[in-house]
């Protein structure tokens, strides 16, 4: 397993990475590509990560966002012959089958939460997944988009308004100050 | 994020798995196999016998809305499928003018640039182009058995596609061996899903038949050490061996299976 370029220390700190990362990277890549191919994609990510290890964070939780950032870079890149996106759309489970009224209530809620998820961009799904489903913070998940935190927030802020309009509720004000716009960070 | 809590049950519609094992022997194999790259090499790795990226193509979007027809078949609109996107296809491959093979291959080489290795694209040479209905599908070539190849939409009215890179630096095969570099299920989004299996095949091998569960008995094209075929909708993924049957050169078949290593 050695390699003949990079050292031992390099190669401890990959394996220290991997060990630490590879189970959320598949979960990561099993909400946005079809499950057989999550670790596929995980490897190429991987691959990249251990080419660019010189730039991982330090911090743990912000070297688990910035190798999410390589993962959903490598799914945008292998979409790039169909159709240039800016956004990966994040798919949801089936609703579980219901045994008591409360399992009940919650699997019509979850019905009624992916027909309104089906309806929103895949920018407010991606936006919303990286929050509720991912858990990553604001800063950690603007790191996973290559967008400022603030830039995030306000995707957030918009894609919470979107769900909740798709939900039936009414929609919310823009919380963001006007003419407050979205830049690239990366 | 306390003003999520609202969406808290998308918590509980999520997809992902809980039993990952980072020590699992997929994964120690992922492991060892990117420890074994050059970190410094600024083209594509010596790979695995497995091709490593799967064509993932616009597979996002339609599971996106596959998972969702379960509760809302009518109101989300038809589920993507392969009978209307690749309503033209046919079970044996056929030719193409020579306008269309070049325009096949152009299409191809566009929708590869950029992915890293624009240089191996360029140089190589077209191993084959076959067509089933409105899609063709190209096989570029090159040195140290490089290899990319692209499902591309024939018709003017509709031209797009996608493609993928394999390689370089897999085994040579022996004369009666197929040796598969990508199997399994592709597409969707407002194509659909197609099944498929591409790779090398020995010089012996004149023919290969995959018999598809919906479609019957569909032919591979073989040509120049390289085989392929494709059906349309989901029909394996690259984890289970598929059986085929093939021909030899001295007219003799056997039933042989494509199963991709690692």
């Amino acid at each position: 397993m050695s390699n003949p370029v990079g050292g031992v220390g390099r190669e401890a700190r990959f394996v220290a990475l991997f060990e630490a990362t590879y189970a959320d990277l598949v979960r990561f890549a099993q909400r946005r590509v079809p499950e057989p191919q999550a670790e596929d994609v995980v490897g190429e990510a991987l691959l990249v990560a251990w080419r660019r290890l010189d730039d991982v964070p330090a911090a743990p939780r912000d070297a688990r966002a910035w190798m999410f950032g390589i993962v959903r870079n490598t799914i945008l890149n292998t979409q790039r012959g169909v159709r240039r996106q800016e956004a990966l759309a994040v798919r949801l489970a089936e609703a579980t089958s219901s045994c008591s009224p409360d399992d009940a209530d919650l699997v019509a809620r979850q019905v009624d939460l992916a027909r309104a998820w089906g309806r929103v961009s895949a920018v407010h799904q991606e936006a919303l997944a990286l929050a509720v489903i991912d858990d990553l913070s604001a800063r950690e998940a603007a790191a996973v988009l290559g967008i400022s935190a603030v830039a995030y927030r306000l995707r957030l802020s918009r894609a919470r308004r979107a769900l909740r309009a798709q939900l039936g509720h009414r929609a919310t004000p823009a919380a963001a100050p006007a003419g407050l716009t979205e830049r690239q960070t990366s | 994020m306390k003003h999520l809590d609202e969406f808290a049950d998308l918590k509980t519609l999520d997809p992902a798995t809980t039993d990952i094992d980072p020590h699992s022997p997929r994964a120690r194999a992922v492991l060892q196999r990117v420890l074994t790259t050059d970190p410094v090499e600024n083209v594509r790795p010596h790979r695995s016998r497995r091709r490593v990226l799967v064509r993932v193509a616009v597979a996002t979007t339609a599971v996106a809305v596959a998972g969702l027809t379960v509760f809302v078949p009518r109101e989300s609109g038809p589920m993507p499928s392969g009978d209307l996107a690749f309503a033209t296809w046919t079970a044996q491959p056929t030719g193409l003018s020579a306008e269309e093979r070049a325009d096949a291959v152009k299409q191809c080489r566009k929708s590869l640039k950029g992915m890293g290795q624009d240089d191996q694209i360029n140089r190589a040479g077209t191993a084959m182009v076959e067509r089933r209905g409105d899609w063709a599908l190209v096989i570029l070539t090159g040195h140290d058995q490089f290899a990319a190849s692209c499902m591309t939409n024939v018709n003017p009215r509709n031209r797009h596609g996608y493609g993928s890179i394999d390689g370089p630096g897999r085994a040579p095969v022996g004369p009666r061996q197929l040796s598969p570099s990508q199997m399994g299920t592709s597409g969707g989004g407002n194509y659909g899903y197609l099944t498929s299996a591409v790779g090398r095949a020995g010089s012996d091998i004149v023919g290969v038949t995959y018999n598809s569960p919906t479609r019957g008995p569909v032919q591979a094209s073989v040509r120049n050490g390289y085989f392929a075929f494709w059906v349309p909708g989901s029909e394996f993924d690259g984890l289970h061996p598929v059986p085929v049957r093939v021909t030899y050169r001295d007219g003799t078949t056997a039933a042989v299976t494509l199963r991709l290593g690692y």
